[in-house]
């Protein structure tokens, strides 16, 4: 392609996009802290629920338990819909 | 985007995870980011949540900035790939035909009929839409917004010749394009 075609397209296609304007209309901050601080809330409400106080308070047949289920839906996945019923 | 130097230590500040500091640098940088955005992404509401997610990446890899080096260039690519993230999801890809207003209001240069004028363009907007994300990025800023090939590779992380060839391959595409939507607008 010569540098003439190249310059007609560019041509074209510039007249053909709309111009956009490039300056911000408004401070973005407050939008940008809103998501900092909703941000901080989901890693403490995660940190709360899953902190070591939490997790070694469960007593180990609980977690005994949780194993032996673990292993049996991986060895029996058929199995799934009948504990669902019963849950 | 004008790069601008930080003092070492409002950098180091962000890098350590200091919430002012990054204010500071929000307020600095955002116009900037957005003006970078609003030119790929070619609208301002979805540039200010681009604008926004991109200062929100900044933040969470704020631990792997060097302070020893440009936050302006920094921002700008992580601008870059939050941008073509978006031009890549589907979403955008089929949701945004051509806006049939917006095209009546463009100034015309030419003396063609404007019925025919208003067609030509829809098909070149049709086309611009079908080029592949990273063409159609690059050919953007190198075709629309007249940006140098050298700062687009730096926005890119990539090499001046990748640059070049994107903008041939894009060029190549356009024209195949518009020959196939509706003769040859040449």
């Amino acid at each position: 392609m010569s540098d003439k075609e190249h310059e007609e397209l560019q041509k074209l296609v510039k007249q053909s996009m709309s111009p956009v304007e490039t300056e911000l209309r408004y401070d973005l901050w407050p939008r940008m802290r809103q998501r900092l601080e909703d941000d901080a809330a989901t890693r403490n409400w995660w940190s709360a629920v899953f902190s070591k106080r939490n997790l070694t308070s469960v007593p180990w047949f609980d977690w005994a338990a949780l194993a032996v289920m673990v292993v049996c839906v991986c060895v029996f996945p058929s199995w799934i819909p009948v504990w669902l019923y019963n849950m | 985007m004008e790069v601008l130097e930080q003092p070492a230590d409002l950098l180091r500040r962000f890098a350590n995870g200091d919430v002012d500091a990054f204010e500071s640098l929000f307020r600095e940088f955002q116009g900037e980011v957005y003006a970078w955005i609003v030119r790929i992404v070619r609208d301002p509401a979805t540039a200010e949540d681009l604008t926004v997610e991109t200062f929100w990446r900044i933040h969470r890899a704020r631990a792997r900035f060097d302070p020893s080096r440009s936050f302006g260039a920094w921002a700008r690519r992580i601008a870059t790939n939050v941008a073509l993230d978006y031009l890549k999801s589907p979403r955008t890809r089929w949701e945004r035909p051509a806006d049939e207003e917006a095209i009546a209001q463009i100034p015309d240069r030419s003396h063609s009929n404007p019925g025919e004028r208003q067609e030509i363009r829809m098909h070149v907007q049709r086309a611009f839409e079908q080029l592949p994300p990273r063409l159609r990025m690059v050919a953007t800023l190198a075709l629309i917004e007249e940006k140098s090939h050298a700062e687009i590779a730096d926005a890119l992380n990539v090499s001046t010749g990748a640059v070049k060839s994107r903008v041939f391959r894009a060029v190549q595409l356009l024209r195949r394009k518009l020959q196939n939507l509706g003769g040859n607008h040449e």
